[in-house]
């Protein structure tokens, strides 16, 4: 039997701190259960639940670049006791596997900044699990440095509170490909999520994506070139702020799916975002969702309920500016009684829409073009709403999607229903049944996101 | 501290010493050269040291220094987290006095956390040779009737209950083992598939230990020597080589997990094993021989209580033999093993996808 070992002794004492979950999930994002830090309303009562980074003895763990820089990492992360930070020194650290971190909170991974700091992992073996970094605890905070080139998400944070990314660039630097990984930045059924002057690139699905989430902020990004730009699925309280999302083949997404632990995402402000260009070729694998996204797509809701869309900067989007359709209209079957499809209670105002619907792609382009509408519309709705329609069981008024102050946007209904009944669709640029408008959504607000 | 690189991916300044250091183990030339070896590993190790971590160290020997005074009070918390650990016998670790890497971290803060054992040799499972992987008295080996996949790494598997206790049988979960059992999972490649007599490099063993806070998941790697394995809390990758069951010359590149991957398969709800279920455990043990069933020997050795009469217990079926299933029994017991998709969570027109298997999302639909 021939081998060459290359092991690792490690004589590190560990810490074991089993995982923790995420908590009761109430129904509102307005009466957190998780703890007063994540509650909307009322960000000055101290969260007793994370422990403060200047904790006592606390260290600062340096990791530089080197040959020893992944056991050392992987060690720092292992070993971590609540409120260190794990600091990389500028560089190039090439990786070759994933990094976790696993039940220990509080814990900060901190570079010496986006373009100074570059976790490298295009060398990362098969079988290490795919991600950059992999993360379940509570209170964590990532910030200053890039990770890219992952063969997987490159930062995926599962089932923890408090969790903020700041100023991290996430990519593939060899631009869109549909080899790339999913998603860059991927927090994914957590409480209290944020998410501010990041950078996200070159994602085969989206580059910032928060998903089965409580609470999330979106603040102050760029997302370019990814398939989604910036996607809130199946969340509820979302903010999302302030954004660049360029070159995208979806500049915003906010859907809502079946099949998922967390229903029915609601909740979610767009607001003061900048959506160019999103006009990228569709790069994502054959059946993933967003594979389904036209190119062209500024901002699509899809079942998402009490979306607020508002002084958004929306231009050059050859399909259309905004999208608010029901899961039907993916003409998918989906096994969940639980599971609303349509979107309601959707408030769009005071945006400014312009040059979109020219050469529009897709199921509803097709339409349109059949209809001789060309080009098709800054404000597209699929025209399907629910018999019932309910948010959280109380029934609501209609119509359920209602715009204003869009300035001189044009807008088209497409009437699936009909098409789905049979017949041909029923194409109406009236948008008058539709004008309205809600009341304001609440900020989401606490003292996670007020953390430096 | 005997420190090797990781990633081995990344340049290597020794590669060729690397090289050198394939041999079969056991010649005599073998053993000088692995010396060798790994005397050149050590020295490298340390030139890092002083190097690129010199300031962190420095500041954990500070506060190792101004902690030095804890240490008998760690002893003490060590010492009763391993009093829940049965029939290991073993030692709590004592504080290095040289300051070694797990005293400092441990002391940082005059706070101990638990203190796993460094060897595998000191929880006392096997009789020495350690290599011959031959169970004392009070530990069993087990085997399952369809096996995860481990790029086609064999398994010796042995399961260790406190004296005088024993697990309660559940039809379909994991049978509740008291705390304090210890499971080992020891893997290895025989130089030779085709003759279970050759030789065989032993890689790592991965024990459950299952504590008063939840079942823990450890990985200890094989020395050169083969003559015990140590904690590897960063896990490792090991190069192995062996001759295929087709007589074809094979090599991998053999991962063994870290600390936390651990809980990527082992992990839903909550920490726990994933073979030792009723379905998979219902079946004879070659190596027991008489022909009898692991659950009634269990039964017997009194280490399993609750179990109904033997009709009664599930049997998964055997992936790779069509006498043991139909093709849908064989690919369930197969996902099961694999991805741990306990078949619990089955219905008839769903899959339920285990974490570290799924990707979040449930649905594909078609173009918009």
């Amino acid at each position: 039997m021939n081998r060459v070992r290359q092991l690792l002794f490690v004589s590190f004492a560990s810490c074991l701190v089993l995982c923790v979950g995420c908590g009761t999930r109430s129904s509102d994002p307005n009466n957190s259960e998780s703890g007063p830090s994540g509650n909307v309303q009322d960000a000055r009562v101290p969260d007793a639940d994370m422990e403060s980074p200047e904790l006592e003895g606390a260290l600062v763990v340096r990791i530089a670049p080197g040959d020893d820089a992944q056991r050392q990492a992987q060690e720092a992360l292992i070993t971590a006791q609540p409120g260190d930070t794990i600091e990389f020194e500028a560089g190039i650290f090439e990786f070759s596997g994933t990094l976790s971190l696993d039940g220990i909170d509080g814990i900060t991974i901190r570079g010496k900044g986006l373009d100074q700091t570059i976790l490298n992992f295009a060398s990362q073996r098969k079988g290490t699990g795919g991600e950059g970094l992999l993360v379940k605890a509570h209170g964590f905070t990532i910030e200053d440095l890039t990770i890219q080139n992952t063969p997987g998400d490159a930062i995926k944070v599962t089932d923890s509170r408090d969790v903020v990314f700041r100023r991290v660039r996430t990519w593939w630097s060899d631009g869109a490909s549909q080899s790339n990984g999913a998603y860059g930045i991927y927090p994914v059924m957590c409480d209290n999520v944020l998410i501010e002057h990041c950078v996200a690139e070159h994602a085969s699905d989206a580059g910032i994506y928060v998903g089965q989430s409580r609470r999330a902020i979106v603040r102050r990004n760029r997302a370019e070139r990814n398939v989604a730009g910036i996607e809130i699925e199946n969340t509820i309280g979302a903010d999302v702020y302030e954004n660049d999302a360029i070159d995208n083949t979806g500049g915003i997404l906010v859907f809502s799916l079946p099949g998922l632990q967390q229903k029915n995402g609601s909740q979610c402000r767009v607001f003061n975002n900048r959506l160019l260009n999103n006009n990228h070729v569709n790069f994502a694998q054959e059946g993933a969702m967003v594979a389904t996204v036209p190119p062209g797509t500024g901002l699509m809701i899809m079942a998402n309920d009490q979306v607020e869309v508002f002084g958004n900067t929306i231009e050059k989007h050859k399909t259309t500016g905004i999208a608010v359709i029901s899961f039907l209209a993916t003409q998918r079957k989906f096994e969940d009684p639980q599971y609303d499809p349509f979107p309601e209670e959707i408030d769009i105002h005071d945006n400014q829409i312009s040059e979109a619907g020219y050469e529009p792609q897709g199921l509803f382009g097709e339409i349109s073009k059949q209809a001789g509408l060309m080009p098709m519309a800054e404000m597209v709705i699929d025209g399907l709403f629910n018999p019932e329609q309910t948010v959280n069981g109380t029934p609501i008024e209609n119509p359920a999607i209602r715009f204003r102050d869009n300035g001189e946007a044009t807008f088209l209904n497409l009437g699936l229903a009909s098409m789905f009944a049979g017949g041909s669709p029923t194409l109406s640029q009236d948008i008058g049944p539709f004008k309205g408008g809600y009341d304001a959504l609440p900020e989401i607000s606490g003292q996670w996101a007020e953390k430096k | 501290m005997l420190c090797r690189k990781y990633p081995d991916s990344g340049p290597k300044r020794s590669d060729s010493l690397h090289r050198v250091d394939t041999r079969r183990f056991g010649s005599r030339t073998g053993q000088r050269l692995k010396l060798r070896h790994r005397m050149i590993i050590k020295r490298s190790a340390q030139k890092h040291f002083v190097g690129t971590c010199s300031l962190p160290f420095a500041i954990i020997a500070c506060l190792f220094t101004l902690n030095a005074g804890c240490r008998e009070a760690a002893d003490v918390e060590s010492n009763a987290r391993l009093a829940t650990s049965p029939s290991g016998h073993p030692q709590p670790a004592t504080a290095d006095p040289n300051g070694s890497d797990e005293s400092r971290a441990s002391e940082r803060r005059g706070r101990l956390r638990p203190t796993y054992l460094k060897r595998l040799s000191e929880y006392n499972l096997f009789a020495e040779p350690l290599r011959e992987l031959t169970p004392k008295s009070d530990t069993i080996a087990y085997q399952i009737t369809t096996p995860l996949f481990s790029d086609y790494a064999a398994k010796h598997r042995v399961v260790r209950l406190p004296a005088g206790t024993s697990a309660t049988y559940h039809p379909r979960d994991v049978f509740d083992f008291p705390i304090g059992t210890v499971i080992a999972k020891t893997f290895y490649y025989p130089a030779d598939m085709r003759d279970p007599d050759s030789p065989r490099d032993l890689v790592e063993t991965r024990i459950l230990i299952h504590e008063q806070t939840g079942w823990v998941g450890l990985p200890y790697v094989w020395n050169d020597d083969q003559t015990d394995a140590s904690l590897s809390l960063t896990g490792a990758s090991v190069d192995v080589e062996w001759v295929h069951d087709d007589g074809q010359h094979r090599s991998n590149t053999h991962l063994v997990p870290n600390f936390n991957d651990c809980k990527r398969c082992h992990q839903n709800e909550k920490m726990e094993p994933i073979g030792p279920r009723a379905g998979f455990l219902n079946r004879d043990f070659d190596d027991i021989g008489d022909g009898r069933n692991q659950i009634d020997y269990w039964i017997e050795k009194k280490i399993l209580v609750g179990a109904p009469d033997r009709s009664r217990i599930p049997r998964f079926a055997v992936w790779n033999d069509r006498s043991t299933g139909t093709i849908d029994d064989r690919a369930r017991a197969w996902l099961d093993i694999n991805c741990t998709l306990p078949q619990r969570y089955w219905s008839s027109s769903q899959l339920w996808i285990a974490p570290a298997c799924r990707g979040n999302r449930s649905v594909s639909p078609g173009s918009l």
